[in-house]
């Protein structure tokens, strides 16, 4: 009788408990996929905007020729390579370039008053806040994920089936503030 | 609002409320002098012709003058309520609406009416569903570009107990008592993400209290949010893990954190249907005048403009007017 509850001990510290961290741990993982899944979803959906809003300024934009220029270039580049690392390196030039054309538009009042640009110009603060949402809500899975496989017992797990950190996504400072980007047009 | 258009504002500063109250004040001296003196008088009067006939009780003459005080008392207490009504609707019509009026002009207050309990309970942000709902003073109107409705609630449970010699008991309990609000919320969305009182965190910690939010699945999911501080506050819960961080910004969050600070008051948030319900409960009936103290003592009304003034400006303090991102 001791032999065999001795033989259910081990069972269950040794297979069934690491069963149950192994399921967590790829829970997590997915989640943190999930999450940058959704950050590409709203950048794709901003991408979407941005042949439109090229169009809608650039007849009044002369003097941001260059810059209208280097974000279609940007967009083509995104859409053709979906990969991670450039997916987060083109969306940080991206938003640069969209504040920065966002700051000039103060320079054409005729722009400014445009019903199509004022949509567009909506659509585009409502996107940002989308964007900066995913990125928080993949920044926390990847806190969690990060968390579960380096504290113990489960980063014995981890260390064996191979769960390496996650990078978090680093926000820039004036993003950490809500995204306003009607302000941007009073300064 | 700033706070000095507000000082500037107040009515209890300048005494443009002055002749109002005295005029009400007047009124509520003559329904005590005239109805509550005398019920009180004769109720008295009925208890010590009882306590005499009670103790002597070869005397049964004594009987007739006890039930005649008592019956005249009642008559009293039924003449007083047309006087009592009269006034408590003039309170409410000249003082109650004038300091709404002066807080933001323009929006509507009805005394008698409520928030409906089916939006209430469409809320999500309370459970039971309730046995009796009672509401009143409700105000609504644009503030701004938004809209704001909000009113008095009272929503209560009841449990029955038996005891040993089989009456049963009636207990009410609340569910919620106090304001509830509703705004139309500046961003489009879908899904519904409640904020609520951390109760668990507080009294468990941050590592057993998450665990325990973690069950509460009927509620949606945990939302883990980066604001420590409101973290402490407030659990999260939601239906998609972006679209709660695209309404609780970083920003709206401390917004949140500051309203908390400056009720004092357990406060309950749903974002739903584009829009966003804000339960603050409150621990006693408002906008009521008392029988009992006089109306130039303002104390108790600075109160209730406080409370308006709380309440009317959540459209500032949650920055709801700007619509920048594509809801007019």
């Amino acid at each position: 009788m001791p032999a065999l509850l001795l033989i259910g001990l081990l069972a269950f510290f040794f297979v069934i408990i690491p069963i149950i961290i192994y399921n967590g741990l790829i829970h997590k993982r997915n989640m943190v996929d999930n999450a940058f899944a959704s950050i590409d979803a709203m950048l794709k959906k901003r991408y979407d905007l941005i042949p439109n809003l090229v169009n809608t300024v650039k007849t009044y934009m002369t003097h941001e020729k260059e810059t209208l220029t280097k974000i279609t270039e940007l967009r083509a580049k995104a859409l053709d390579n979906r990969d991670p690392d450039t997916q987060v390196k083109v969306d940080q030039e991206m938003t640069g370039l969209m504040r920065s054309i966002m700051v000039a538009v103060e320079n054409y009042p005729q722009l400014k008053a445009n019903e199509n640009f004022m949509q567009l110009q909506a659509s585009l603060n409502n996107i940002e806040e989308q964007i900066a949402a995913a990125r928080r809500a993949y920044n926390a899975a990847v806190t969690s994920y990060n968390t579960a496989i380096q504290i113990f017992p489960n980063s014995i797990i981890a260390g064996m089936k191979h769960f390496t950190p996650r990078e978090l996504f680093v926000i820039p400072a004036e993003e950490r503030q809500n995204v306003d980007v009607g302000n941007l047009f009073k300064s | 609002m700033t706070m000095g258009q507000t000082e500037k504002n107040n009515p209890f500063l300048d005494g443009a409320l002055d002749p109002v109250l005295e005029q009400l004040e007047q009124q509520r001296l003559f329904i005590k002098r005239k109805y509550f003196h005398p019920l009180t008088a004769l109720f008295i009067l009925a208890g010590i012709f009882l306590v005499m006939y009670l103790t002597r009780q070869n005397i049964k003459i004594l009987l007739a003058p006890a039930i005649l005080s008592f019956l005249g008392g009642i008559v009293y207490t039924a003449l007083a309520q047309k006087p009592l009504s009269e006034y408590k609707n003039a309170y409410k019509s000249e003082v109650i609406e004038g300091l709404i009026d002066r807080i933001h002009p323009g929006l509507s207050y009805q005394p008698s009416l409520c928030i409906p309990e089916s939006r209430f309970m469409a809320s999500g942000l309370f459970l039971k569903t309730p046995d009796r709902y009672r509401g009143e003073d409700m105000v609504s109107g644009m503030v701004g570009k938004t809209q704001l409705t909000f009113s008095e609630i009272r929503a209560q449970y009841k449990t029955e107990t038996t005891d040993s010699r089989g009456n049963r008991h009636t207990q009410w309990h609340d569910i919620f008592r106090g304001i509830f609000i509703i705004a139309d919320f500046n961003k489009p969305f879908k899904t519904r993400t409640l904020v609520l009182p951390d109760t668990a965190e507080k009294i468990f910690g941050s590592l057993f209290g998450n665990t325990l939010q973690k069950w509460n699945k009927g509620r949606g999911d945990l939302i883990k949010l980066e604001n420590v501080e409101f973290e402490k506050e407030f659990v999260v819960y939601g239906q998609d893990q972006v679209e709660s961080r695209y309404i609780l910004t970083p920003d709206l969050m401390e917004r949140i954190l500051n309203f908390r600070h400056k009720t004092g008051k357990p406060v309950y948030i749903s974002f739903l249907d584009n829009s966003m319900f804000v339960a603050l409960s409150q621990t006693r009936d408002l906008f009521e005048p008392s029988m009992g103290r006089s109306l130039l003592d303002t104390a108790p009304l600075e109160s209730y403009y406080e409370i308006l003034k709380l309440v009317i400006g959540i459209v500032e303090d949650f920055n709801l007017n700007t619509r920048i991102w594509g809801k007019a």
